[in-house]
Protein backbone atom coordinates (compact mmCIF):
# COMPACT_ATOMS: atom_id res chain seq x y z
CA UNK A 1 0.00 0.00 0.00
CA UNK A 2 1.43 3.35 -1.07
CA UNK A 3 0.29 6.86 -0.33
CA UNK A 4 0.07 8.45 -3.76
CA UNK A 5 -1.34 11.90 -3.13
CA UNK A 6 -2.57 14.21 -0.44
CA UNK A 7 -5.56 16.52 -0.72
CA UNK A 8 -4.27 19.90 0.46
CA UNK A 9 -7.23 22.11 -0.42
CA UNK A 10 -10.87 21.25 -1.02
CA UNK A 11 -12.99 24.30 -1.78
CA UNK A 12 -15.32 22.15 -3.88
CA UNK A 13 -16.25 18.54 -3.21
CA UNK A 14 -13.94 15.55 -3.64
CA UNK A 15 -15.57 12.12 -3.31
CA UNK A 16 -14.43 8.58 -3.88
CA UNK A 17 -16.88 7.08 -6.40
CA UNK A 18 -17.33 3.83 -8.24
CA UNK A 19 -20.43 2.31 -9.84
CA UNK A 20 -22.38 2.41 -6.58
CA UNK A 21 -23.82 0.09 -3.95
CA UNK A 22 -25.36 -3.29 -4.76
CA UNK A 23 -28.33 -4.77 -2.91
CA UNK A 24 -28.48 -1.81 -0.54
CA UNK A 25 -31.75 -0.15 -1.47
CA UNK A 26 -34.02 -2.57 0.40
CA UNK A 27 -32.24 -1.31 3.55
CA UNK A 28 -33.01 2.28 2.61
CA UNK A 29 -29.38 2.83 1.55
CA UNK A 30 -29.10 4.73 -1.71
CA UNK A 31 -27.31 3.42 -4.83
CA UNK A 32 -24.84 6.34 -5.19
CA UNK A 33 -21.93 5.94 -7.66
CA UNK A 34 -20.25 8.23 -10.19
CA UNK A 35 -22.70 10.85 -11.46
CA UNK A 36 -21.25 10.91 -15.00
CA UNK A 37 -20.67 7.28 -15.99
CA UNK A 38 -19.54 8.23 -19.48
CA UNK A 39 -16.61 10.23 -18.09
CA UNK A 40 -16.02 7.60 -15.38
CA UNK A 41 -15.80 4.71 -17.86
CA UNK A 42 -13.45 6.61 -20.18
CA UNK A 43 -11.07 7.50 -17.32
CA UNK A 44 -10.59 3.81 -16.51
CA UNK A 45 -10.36 2.95 -20.21
CA UNK A 46 -7.51 5.44 -20.64
CA UNK A 47 -5.60 3.57 -17.92
CA UNK A 48 -6.45 0.12 -19.36
CA UNK A 49 -7.98 -0.99 -16.07
CA UNK A 50 -11.34 -2.58 -15.11
CA UNK A 51 -14.23 -0.29 -16.01
CA UNK A 52 -15.57 -0.16 -12.45
CA UNK A 53 -12.32 0.83 -10.66
CA UNK A 54 -12.97 3.52 -8.01
CA UNK A 55 -11.67 7.05 -8.64
CA UNK A 56 -12.16 10.61 -7.42
CA UNK A 57 -15.14 12.71 -8.50
CA UNK A 58 -14.33 16.43 -8.19
CA UNK A 59 -17.36 18.72 -8.17
CA UNK A 60 -16.97 22.46 -8.87
CA UNK A 61 -13.20 22.41 -8.26
CA UNK A 62 -10.92 24.68 -6.20
CA UNK A 63 -9.00 21.55 -5.18
CA UNK A 64 -5.26 20.89 -4.85
CA UNK A 65 -3.42 17.56 -4.69
CA UNK A 66 0.25 17.09 -3.76
CA UNK A 67 1.60 14.07 -5.58
CA UNK A 68 3.68 11.86 -3.25
CA UNK A 69 4.57 8.95 -5.54
CA UNK A 70 5.08 8.49 -9.29
CA UNK A 71 1.71 7.52 -10.72
CA UNK A 72 -0.26 7.39 -13.93
CA UNK A 73 -3.59 9.22 -13.90
CA UNK A 74 -6.43 9.97 -16.28
CA UNK A 75 -8.54 13.09 -16.28
CA UNK A 76 -12.03 13.22 -17.85
CA UNK A 77 -15.34 15.00 -17.40
CA UNK A 78 -15.68 18.71 -16.73
CA UNK A 79 -12.99 21.24 -17.60
CA UNK A 80 -12.23 22.69 -14.16
CA UNK A 81 -9.18 24.67 -15.36
CA UNK A 82 -6.78 21.97 -14.18
CA UNK A 83 -3.06 22.75 -13.98
CA UNK A 84 -0.02 20.56 -13.36
CA UNK A 85 2.74 22.53 -11.62
CA UNK A 86 1.01 25.68 -12.81
CA UNK A 87 0.77 24.65 -16.50
CA UNK A 88 -2.70 24.02 -17.98
CA UNK A 89 -3.55 20.36 -18.70
CA UNK A 90 -6.27 19.13 -21.04
CA UNK A 91 -8.90 16.65 -20.01
CA UNK A 92 -9.80 13.28 -21.61
CA UNK A 93 -6.14 12.20 -21.46
CA UNK A 94 -3.80 10.22 -19.26
CA UNK A 95 -0.71 11.74 -17.65
CA UNK A 96 2.38 10.42 -15.92
CA UNK A 97 2.73 12.33 -12.64
CA UNK A 98 5.91 12.47 -10.55
CA UNK A 99 6.52 12.70 -6.86
CA UNK A 100 6.59 16.40 -5.96
CA UNK A 101 4.09 17.48 -8.65
CA UNK A 102 1.12 19.67 -7.75
CA UNK A 103 -2.19 19.00 -9.51
CA UNK A 104 -4.65 21.81 -9.10
CA UNK A 105 -8.29 22.29 -10.15
CA UNK A 106 -9.68 25.81 -10.53
CA UNK A 107 -13.32 26.69 -11.17
CA UNK A 108 -15.57 25.23 -13.88
CA UNK A 109 -14.94 26.39 -17.43
CA UNK A 110 -17.18 23.75 -19.01
CA UNK A 111 -19.23 21.17 -17.04
CA UNK A 112 -19.41 20.57 -13.31
CA UNK A 113 -17.73 17.26 -12.34
CA UNK A 114 -14.22 16.10 -13.23
CA UNK A 115 -12.99 12.51 -12.82
CA UNK A 116 -9.44 11.80 -11.66
CA UNK A 117 -8.53 8.12 -11.99
CA UNK A 118 -5.29 6.53 -10.83
CA UNK A 119 -3.65 3.43 -12.32
CA UNK A 120 -4.05 1.20 -9.30
CA UNK A 121 -6.56 0.09 -6.76
CA UNK A 122 -7.72 2.58 -4.15
CA UNK A 123 -7.20 1.49 -0.58
CA UNK A 124 -10.58 2.57 0.74
CA UNK A 125 -13.22 0.67 2.75
CA UNK A 126 -16.33 -0.67 1.05
CA UNK A 127 -19.95 -0.75 2.05
CA UNK A 128 -22.47 -2.84 0.07
CA UNK A 129 -19.68 -3.63 -2.41
CA UNK A 130 -18.91 0.03 -3.07
CA UNK A 131 -16.50 2.75 -2.01
CA UNK A 132 -18.93 5.52 -2.92
CA UNK A 133 -19.67 8.11 -0.29
CA UNK A 134 -23.00 9.80 0.34
CA UNK A 135 -23.01 12.95 2.43
CA UNK A 136 -26.46 12.56 3.97
CA UNK A 137 -26.03 8.93 4.98
CA UNK A 138 -22.71 9.00 6.80
CA UNK A 139 -22.44 5.24 6.95
CA UNK A 140 -19.68 4.69 9.52
CA UNK A 141 -17.68 2.43 7.23
CA UNK A 142 -17.29 5.01 4.45
CA UNK A 143 -14.85 7.74 5.48
CA UNK A 144 -14.72 11.26 4.06
CA UNK A 145 -11.76 12.61 2.14
CA UNK A 146 -10.83 15.88 3.86
CA UNK A 147 -8.02 18.41 3.34
CA UNK A 148 -4.83 16.93 4.72
CA UNK A 149 -6.09 13.43 3.97
CA UNK A 150 -4.00 11.03 1.93
CA UNK A 151 -5.13 8.65 -0.79
CA UNK A 152 -3.38 5.29 -0.89
CA UNK A 153 -3.30 2.62 -3.55
CA UNK A 154 -2.28 -0.96 -3.96
CA UNK A 155 -0.82 -2.42 -7.15
CA UNK A 156 0.18 0.93 -8.68
CA UNK A 157 0.87 0.57 -12.39
CA UNK A 158 4.06 2.05 -13.84
CA UNK A 159 4.19 4.97 -16.22
CA UNK A 160 3.09 4.24 -19.78
CA UNK A 161 2.47 6.08 -23.02
CA UNK A 162 -0.02 8.91 -22.82
CA UNK A 163 -3.47 8.00 -24.11
CA UNK A 164 -6.36 10.24 -25.16
CA UNK A 165 -10.07 9.74 -25.78
CA UNK A 166 -10.94 10.06 -29.50
CA UNK A 167 -12.44 13.51 -30.06
CA UNK A 168 -15.79 12.16 -31.23
CA UNK A 169 -16.42 10.63 -27.78
CA UNK A 170 -15.67 13.86 -25.92
CA UNK A 171 -19.02 15.41 -25.02
CA UNK A 172 -19.85 19.07 -25.29
CA UNK A 173 -21.45 20.03 -21.98
CA UNK A 174 -22.54 23.45 -23.23
CA UNK A 175 -24.81 22.34 -26.06
CA UNK A 176 -28.59 22.20 -25.48
CA UNK A 177 -29.44 18.85 -23.96
CA UNK A 178 -32.22 16.47 -24.98
CA UNK A 179 -32.91 13.78 -22.40
CA UNK A 180 -34.07 10.35 -23.59
CA UNK A 181 -36.98 9.16 -21.48
CA UNK A 182 -38.75 5.82 -21.30
CA UNK A 183 -42.32 6.49 -20.26
CA UNK A 184 -43.34 4.25 -17.35
CA UNK A 185 -44.46 4.27 -13.72
CA UNK A 186 -47.66 6.38 -13.65
CA UNK A 187 -47.25 7.99 -17.10
CA UNK A 188 -50.59 6.44 -18.15
CA UNK A 189 -52.33 8.41 -15.38
CA UNK A 190 -51.17 11.79 -16.71
CA UNK A 191 -53.57 13.52 -19.12
CA UNK A 192 -52.54 13.06 -22.78
CA UNK A 193 -52.34 16.85 -23.25
CA UNK A 194 -49.93 17.07 -20.33
CA UNK A 195 -47.65 14.44 -21.89
CA UNK A 196 -47.75 16.22 -25.26
CA UNK A 197 -46.96 19.57 -23.62
CA UNK A 198 -44.14 17.96 -21.62
CA UNK A 199 -42.40 16.83 -24.81
CA UNK A 200 -42.82 20.25 -26.42
CA UNK A 201 -41.52 22.18 -23.42
CA UNK A 202 -38.08 23.46 -22.57
CA UNK A 203 -37.02 23.30 -18.92
CA UNK A 204 -34.29 25.07 -17.01
CA UNK A 205 -31.95 23.46 -14.44
CA UNK A 206 -32.54 25.07 -11.03
CA UNK A 207 -29.91 25.97 -8.41
CA UNK A 208 -31.16 23.37 -5.89
CA UNK A 209 -29.88 20.56 -8.17
CA UNK A 210 -27.42 18.02 -6.78
CA UNK A 211 -26.26 14.42 -7.03
CA UNK A 212 -29.60 13.53 -5.43
CA UNK A 213 -31.73 15.08 -8.11
CA UNK A 214 -31.98 17.82 -10.71
CA UNK A 215 -34.80 20.27 -10.16
CA UNK A 216 -36.29 21.62 -13.37
CA UNK A 217 -38.57 24.59 -14.00
CA UNK A 218 -40.61 25.44 -17.07
CA UNK A 219 -44.21 25.08 -18.15
CA UNK A 220 -46.01 23.27 -15.29
CA UNK A 221 -46.61 19.55 -15.75
CA UNK A 222 -50.18 19.36 -14.52
CA UNK A 223 -52.03 16.31 -13.21
CA UNK A 224 -54.51 15.45 -10.51
CA UNK A 225 -53.06 12.08 -9.56
CA UNK A 226 -53.51 11.42 -5.84
CA UNK A 227 -50.64 10.68 -3.49
CA UNK A 228 -49.59 7.08 -3.98
CA UNK A 229 -48.10 4.51 -1.68
CA UNK A 230 -44.35 4.97 -1.84
CA UNK A 231 -42.54 2.74 -4.29
CA UNK A 232 -38.92 2.15 -5.33
CA UNK A 233 -37.30 4.97 -7.31
CA UNK A 234 -35.09 3.90 -10.21
CA UNK A 235 -32.14 5.93 -11.49
CA UNK A 236 -33.32 8.75 -13.74
CA UNK A 237 -36.92 8.74 -12.51
CA UNK A 238 -38.79 11.92 -13.43
CA UNK A 239 -41.17 12.69 -10.58
CA UNK A 240 -43.75 15.43 -10.66
CA UNK A 241 -44.73 16.89 -7.26
CA UNK A 242 -47.99 18.84 -6.92
CA UNK A 243 -46.24 22.12 -7.90
CA UNK A 244 -45.78 20.72 -11.44
CA UNK A 245 -41.99 21.19 -11.57
CA UNK A 246 -40.33 17.92 -12.59
CA UNK A 247 -37.39 16.52 -10.63
CA UNK A 248 -34.97 14.06 -12.24
CA UNK A 249 -33.68 11.70 -9.55
CA UNK A 250 -30.04 10.67 -9.87
CA UNK A 251 -27.41 8.65 -8.00
CA UNK A 252 -27.96 9.82 -4.41
CA UNK A 253 -31.78 9.79 -4.70
CA UNK A 254 -34.01 8.57 -1.92
CA UNK A 255 -34.72 4.85 -2.33
CA UNK A 256 -38.52 5.27 -2.44
CA UNK A 257 -41.11 7.97 -2.83
CA UNK A 258 -44.77 8.53 -3.50
CA UNK A 259 -44.95 11.38 -6.03
CA UNK A 260 -46.29 10.42 -9.47
CA UNK A 261 -43.53 9.61 -11.94
CA UNK A 262 -43.51 9.88 -15.73
CA UNK A 263 -40.73 7.36 -16.37
CA UNK A 264 -36.94 7.36 -16.31
CA UNK A 265 -34.29 9.12 -18.37
CA UNK A 266 -31.48 6.94 -19.72
CA UNK A 267 -28.11 6.43 -18.02
CA UNK A 268 -26.46 8.30 -20.87
CA UNK A 269 -28.83 11.26 -20.50
CA UNK A 270 -28.38 11.28 -16.72
CA UNK A 271 -24.61 11.41 -17.13
CA UNK A 272 -24.89 14.42 -19.45
CA UNK A 273 -27.43 16.12 -17.16
CA UNK A 274 -25.14 15.79 -14.13
CA UNK A 275 -22.59 18.00 -15.91
CA UNK A 276 -25.09 20.84 -16.37
CA UNK A 277 -25.05 23.96 -14.22
CA UNK A 278 -28.11 25.90 -13.07
CA UNK A 279 -29.61 27.81 -15.99
CA UNK A 280 -28.89 25.06 -18.56
CA UNK A 281 -31.80 24.24 -20.89
CA UNK A 282 -33.12 20.72 -21.32
CA UNK A 283 -35.87 19.00 -23.29
CA UNK A 284 -37.20 15.45 -23.25
CA UNK A 285 -37.47 12.95 -26.12
CA UNK A 286 -39.52 9.75 -25.94
CA UNK A 287 -37.55 6.58 -26.61
CA UNK A 288 -38.55 2.92 -26.76
CA UNK A 289 -37.36 0.21 -24.39
CA UNK A 290 -35.61 -1.90 -27.05
CA UNK A 291 -33.52 0.91 -28.51
CA UNK A 292 -32.48 2.08 -25.03
CA UNK A 293 -31.40 -1.45 -24.07
CA UNK A 294 -29.39 -1.83 -27.29
CA UNK A 295 -27.76 1.52 -26.69
CA UNK A 296 -26.80 1.07 -23.01
CA UNK A 297 -25.98 -2.63 -23.43
CA UNK A 298 -23.57 -1.61 -26.18
CA UNK A 299 -21.91 0.99 -23.95
CA UNK A 300 -21.46 -1.52 -21.10
CA UNK A 301 -20.11 -4.20 -23.44
CA UNK A 302 -17.60 -1.77 -24.92
CA UNK A 303 -16.22 -0.71 -21.54
CA UNK A 304 -16.41 -4.13 -19.87
CA UNK A 305 -14.57 -5.68 -22.78
CA UNK A 306 -10.84 -6.16 -23.21
CA UNK A 307 -8.93 -3.32 -21.62
CA UNK B 1 -53.87 -16.78 -4.54
CA UNK B 2 -54.04 -13.04 -4.75
CA UNK B 3 -54.16 -11.34 -8.13
CA UNK B 4 -51.05 -11.34 -10.26
CA UNK B 5 -49.04 -8.11 -10.23
CA UNK B 6 -48.73 -5.73 -13.13
CA UNK B 7 -45.10 -6.07 -14.35
CA UNK B 8 -43.57 -3.25 -16.41
CA UNK B 9 -40.11 -1.85 -17.13
CA UNK B 10 -39.41 1.61 -15.72
CA UNK B 11 -35.88 1.91 -17.14
CA UNK B 12 -33.37 -0.09 -19.14
CA UNK B 13 -32.46 -2.36 -16.21
CA UNK B 14 -35.34 -1.90 -13.77
CA UNK B 15 -38.84 -3.39 -13.52
CA UNK B 16 -41.71 -2.55 -11.24
CA UNK B 17 -44.18 -5.15 -9.97
CA UNK B 18 -47.35 -3.52 -8.69
CA UNK B 19 -50.30 -5.12 -6.91
CA UNK B 20 -53.56 -3.19 -6.90
CA UNK B 21 -55.29 -2.48 -3.61
CA UNK B 22 -59.02 -2.07 -3.12
CA UNK B 23 -60.15 1.53 -3.16
CA UNK B 24 -59.51 3.12 0.23
CA UNK B 25 -57.90 -0.02 1.69
CA UNK B 26 -54.88 0.18 3.98
CA UNK B 27 -51.78 -1.68 2.77
CA UNK B 28 -52.09 -5.35 3.48
CA UNK B 29 -49.69 -7.08 5.93
CA UNK B 30 -49.86 -10.40 4.09
CA UNK B 31 -49.13 -8.74 0.74
CA UNK B 32 -46.06 -6.96 2.12
CA UNK B 33 -44.86 -10.23 3.67
CA UNK B 34 -45.18 -11.74 0.19
CA UNK B 35 -43.30 -8.94 -1.58
CA UNK B 36 -40.56 -8.80 1.09
CA UNK B 37 -40.07 -12.54 0.74
CA UNK B 38 -40.11 -12.34 -3.06
CA UNK B 39 -37.39 -9.66 -3.04
CA UNK B 40 -35.14 -11.67 -0.74
CA UNK B 41 -35.69 -14.84 -2.80
CA UNK B 42 -34.60 -12.96 -5.93
CA UNK B 43 -31.44 -11.71 -4.23
CA UNK B 44 -30.63 -15.20 -2.96
CA UNK B 45 -31.38 -17.07 -6.16
CA UNK B 46 -29.77 -14.74 -8.69
CA UNK B 47 -27.00 -13.21 -6.52
CA UNK B 48 -25.06 -10.38 -8.11
CA UNK B 49 -27.29 -10.38 -11.21
CA UNK B 50 -29.86 -8.65 -8.99
CA UNK B 51 -28.40 -5.16 -8.48
CA UNK B 52 -31.14 -3.85 -6.19
CA UNK B 53 -34.63 -4.58 -4.93
CA UNK B 54 -37.08 -2.23 -3.24
CA UNK B 55 -40.10 -3.98 -1.72
CA UNK B 56 -42.56 -1.35 -0.40
CA UNK B 57 -46.29 -1.43 0.49
CA UNK B 58 -47.75 -2.92 -2.68
CA UNK B 59 -44.84 -2.98 -5.14
CA UNK B 60 -41.37 -4.40 -5.70
CA UNK B 61 -38.78 -2.64 -7.81
CA UNK B 62 -36.17 -5.00 -9.26
CA UNK B 63 -32.95 -3.78 -10.89
CA UNK B 64 -30.84 -6.35 -12.77
CA UNK B 65 -27.40 -6.47 -14.37
CA UNK B 66 -28.50 -6.55 -18.01
CA UNK B 67 -25.21 -8.06 -19.17
CA UNK B 68 -25.43 -11.07 -16.89
CA UNK B 69 -29.12 -11.99 -16.96
CA UNK B 70 -32.21 -11.67 -19.15
CA UNK B 71 -35.28 -10.19 -17.54
CA UNK B 72 -37.28 -13.07 -19.01
CA UNK B 73 -35.55 -15.54 -16.67
CA UNK B 74 -36.26 -13.38 -13.63
CA UNK B 75 -39.89 -12.87 -14.60
CA UNK B 76 -40.39 -16.60 -15.17
CA UNK B 77 -39.02 -17.30 -11.68
CA UNK B 78 -41.28 -14.63 -10.17
CA UNK B 79 -44.40 -15.98 -11.89
CA UNK B 80 -43.68 -19.54 -10.88
CA UNK B 81 -43.12 -18.60 -7.19
CA UNK B 82 -46.28 -16.56 -7.16
CA UNK B 83 -48.30 -19.44 -8.53
CA UNK B 84 -46.83 -21.99 -6.12
CA UNK B 85 -46.36 -20.06 -2.91
CA UNK B 86 -48.46 -20.97 0.13
CA UNK B 87 -49.08 -17.72 1.97
CA UNK B 88 -49.75 -19.52 5.26
CA UNK B 89 -46.56 -21.54 5.47
CA UNK B 90 -43.92 -20.45 2.93
CA UNK B 91 -43.24 -16.84 3.79
CA UNK B 92 -40.03 -16.10 5.68
CA UNK B 93 -39.99 -13.03 7.90
CA UNK B 94 -38.43 -12.14 11.21
CA UNK B 95 -40.02 -10.86 14.39
CA UNK B 96 -38.33 -8.05 16.33
CA UNK B 97 -38.80 -6.91 19.91
CA UNK B 98 -37.71 -3.30 20.40
CA UNK B 99 -37.37 -1.87 23.91
CA UNK B 100 -38.70 1.67 24.06
CA UNK B 101 -38.88 4.21 26.86
CA UNK B 102 -42.00 6.42 26.73
CA UNK B 103 -40.67 8.94 29.30
CA UNK B 104 -41.79 12.40 28.04
CA UNK B 105 -38.21 13.64 28.57
CA UNK B 106 -37.23 11.33 25.69
CA UNK B 107 -40.52 11.28 23.80
CA UNK B 108 -40.25 14.96 22.95
CA UNK B 109 -43.85 15.39 21.78
CA UNK B 110 -45.47 13.08 24.33
CA UNK B 111 -47.09 15.85 26.41
CA UNK B 112 -48.50 17.68 23.39
CA UNK B 113 -49.48 14.43 21.67
CA UNK B 114 -51.29 12.89 24.64
CA UNK B 115 -53.16 16.17 25.22
CA UNK B 116 -54.17 16.24 21.56
CA UNK B 117 -55.45 12.65 21.76
CA UNK B 118 -57.13 13.22 25.16
CA UNK B 119 -55.12 10.36 26.69
CA UNK B 120 -52.52 10.15 29.45
CA UNK B 121 -48.88 9.46 28.46
CA UNK B 122 -49.26 6.08 30.13
CA UNK B 123 -52.29 5.26 27.97
CA UNK B 124 -50.42 6.32 24.82
CA UNK B 125 -47.54 4.03 25.79
CA UNK B 126 -49.85 1.15 26.55
CA UNK B 127 -51.86 1.44 23.31
CA UNK B 128 -48.70 1.87 21.21
CA UNK B 129 -46.97 -1.16 22.72
CA UNK B 130 -49.87 -3.60 22.64
CA UNK B 131 -50.03 -4.19 18.88
CA UNK B 132 -47.76 -6.19 16.61
CA UNK B 133 -46.69 -4.08 13.63
CA UNK B 134 -45.66 -5.01 10.11
CA UNK B 135 -42.68 -3.44 8.28
CA UNK B 136 -44.35 -2.04 5.15
CA UNK B 137 -41.18 -0.53 3.70
CA UNK B 138 -37.63 0.47 4.59
CA UNK B 139 -36.48 3.84 3.28
CA UNK B 140 -36.16 7.59 3.87
CA UNK B 141 -33.03 6.91 5.97
CA UNK B 142 -30.83 3.79 6.07
CA UNK B 143 -32.72 1.33 8.28
CA UNK B 144 -35.86 3.48 8.71
CA UNK B 145 -38.81 1.06 8.79
CA UNK B 146 -42.35 2.24 8.08
CA UNK B 147 -44.53 0.28 10.54
CA UNK B 148 -48.28 -0.11 10.51
CA UNK B 149 -50.99 0.10 11.40
CA UNK B 150 -51.11 2.25 14.49
CA UNK B 151 -54.30 1.97 16.59
CA UNK B 152 -56.83 4.55 15.40
CA UNK B 153 -56.85 6.15 18.86
CA UNK B 154 -53.21 7.22 18.25
CA UNK B 155 -53.56 8.33 14.66
CA UNK B 156 -52.34 11.93 14.35
CA UNK B 157 -51.07 14.10 11.53
CA UNK B 158 -47.44 15.18 11.25
CA UNK B 159 -46.36 18.13 13.37
CA UNK B 160 -47.25 21.58 12.02
CA UNK B 161 -43.59 22.54 12.16
CA UNK B 162 -40.76 20.34 11.01
CA UNK B 163 -38.18 19.50 13.69
CA UNK B 164 -34.65 20.31 12.47
CA UNK B 165 -33.20 17.39 14.41
CA UNK B 166 -35.10 14.37 15.60
CA UNK B 167 -32.76 12.55 18.02
CA UNK B 168 -31.54 9.11 16.93
CA UNK B 169 -33.67 6.34 18.40
CA UNK B 170 -36.82 8.46 18.56
CA UNK B 171 -40.04 6.46 18.21
CA UNK B 172 -42.66 8.48 16.39
CA UNK B 173 -46.13 8.42 14.85
CA UNK B 174 -47.59 9.88 11.65
CA UNK B 175 -51.18 9.01 10.69
CA UNK B 176 -51.52 5.21 11.05
CA UNK B 177 -47.75 4.67 10.79
CA UNK B 178 -45.00 4.47 13.39
CA UNK B 179 -41.21 4.26 13.11
CA UNK B 180 -37.86 4.35 14.90
CA UNK B 181 -35.39 7.00 13.68
CA UNK B 182 -32.15 5.00 13.22
CA UNK B 183 -30.06 8.20 13.10
CA UNK B 184 -30.55 11.87 13.88
CA UNK B 185 -32.43 13.55 11.06
CA UNK B 186 -34.88 16.34 10.31
CA UNK B 187 -38.42 15.05 10.66
CA UNK B 188 -42.04 15.95 11.18
CA UNK B 189 -43.44 12.89 12.96
CA UNK B 190 -44.84 13.04 16.52
CA UNK B 191 -42.17 11.72 18.90
CA UNK B 192 -43.58 9.62 21.75
CA UNK B 193 -40.58 7.64 22.98
CA UNK B 194 -37.01 6.56 22.40
CA UNK B 195 -35.31 3.23 21.77
CA UNK B 196 -32.02 2.76 23.62
CA UNK B 197 -30.51 0.66 20.83
CA UNK B 198 -30.31 2.12 17.32
CA UNK B 199 -31.35 -0.08 14.42
CA UNK B 200 -28.61 -0.77 11.84
CA UNK B 201 -29.42 -0.40 8.13
CA UNK B 202 -29.80 -4.15 7.63
CA UNK B 203 -31.96 -4.94 10.67
CA UNK B 204 -35.42 -4.67 9.13
CA UNK B 205 -36.86 -6.07 5.93
CA UNK B 206 -40.26 -5.42 4.40
CA UNK B 207 -42.67 -8.02 5.74
CA UNK B 208 -40.96 -8.43 9.15
CA UNK B 209 -43.08 -8.00 12.26
CA UNK B 210 -42.20 -5.93 15.28
CA UNK B 211 -43.45 -5.16 18.77
CA UNK B 212 -42.42 -2.46 21.22
CA UNK B 213 -41.52 -3.48 24.77
CA UNK B 214 -42.00 -0.63 27.27
CA UNK B 215 -39.03 0.01 29.57
CA UNK B 216 -38.48 2.59 32.31
CA UNK B 217 -35.85 5.30 32.36
CA UNK B 218 -33.40 3.29 34.46
CA UNK B 219 -33.54 0.39 32.03
CA UNK B 220 -33.21 2.81 29.11
CA UNK B 221 -30.05 4.33 30.60
CA UNK B 222 -28.63 0.88 31.24
CA UNK B 223 -29.29 -0.36 27.71
CA UNK B 224 -28.17 2.91 26.13
CA UNK B 225 -24.95 2.71 28.13
CA UNK B 226 -25.58 5.97 29.96
CA UNK B 227 -23.38 6.09 33.07
CA UNK B 228 -25.14 7.75 36.01
CA UNK B 229 -23.15 10.41 37.85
Amino acid sequence: MTQVCRLTRAGGVVQVQDLGRKQSMHHGVTESGAADRHAFFWANRLLQQPYDTAMLEITVGDVVFDILHDVRVALTGADLNATLNGMPVDGWQSYNLRRGDTLEFGFPRVGLRAYLAFAGELDWPQSYGSRSWVEKEQLPETPVLKPGGGVSFTSIQPHALQTAVPQRFVPNYTEPLTLDILLGYQSHLFPAETIDAFFESEFEVQPASSRMGYQLAGPKVTHDIEQLYSEGIAYGAVQVPPDGNPVVLLNDRQTMGGYPKLGCISQRSGAALSQRLPGAKVRFRRRGYDELVRDWGGVLQFFQGVY
Amino acid sequence: MRSVPDIAPVSVDTWLLTWSLDEGALPDAQLVALIGDLASRLRRQFGAAIVNTVPAYCSVMVQIDILSIDWGRVETAIRSWLSEIDLESDLVSRHHQIPVCYDPELGLDMHEFSTLKKLSPGEVASIHSQLTYTVFAVGFLPGFAYLGHVDERLSAPRRASFRATVPAGSVAIADRQTAIYPSASPGGWQIIGRAPQLPAPGDFNAGDTLEFVPIDRTEFDRLAGVVSE
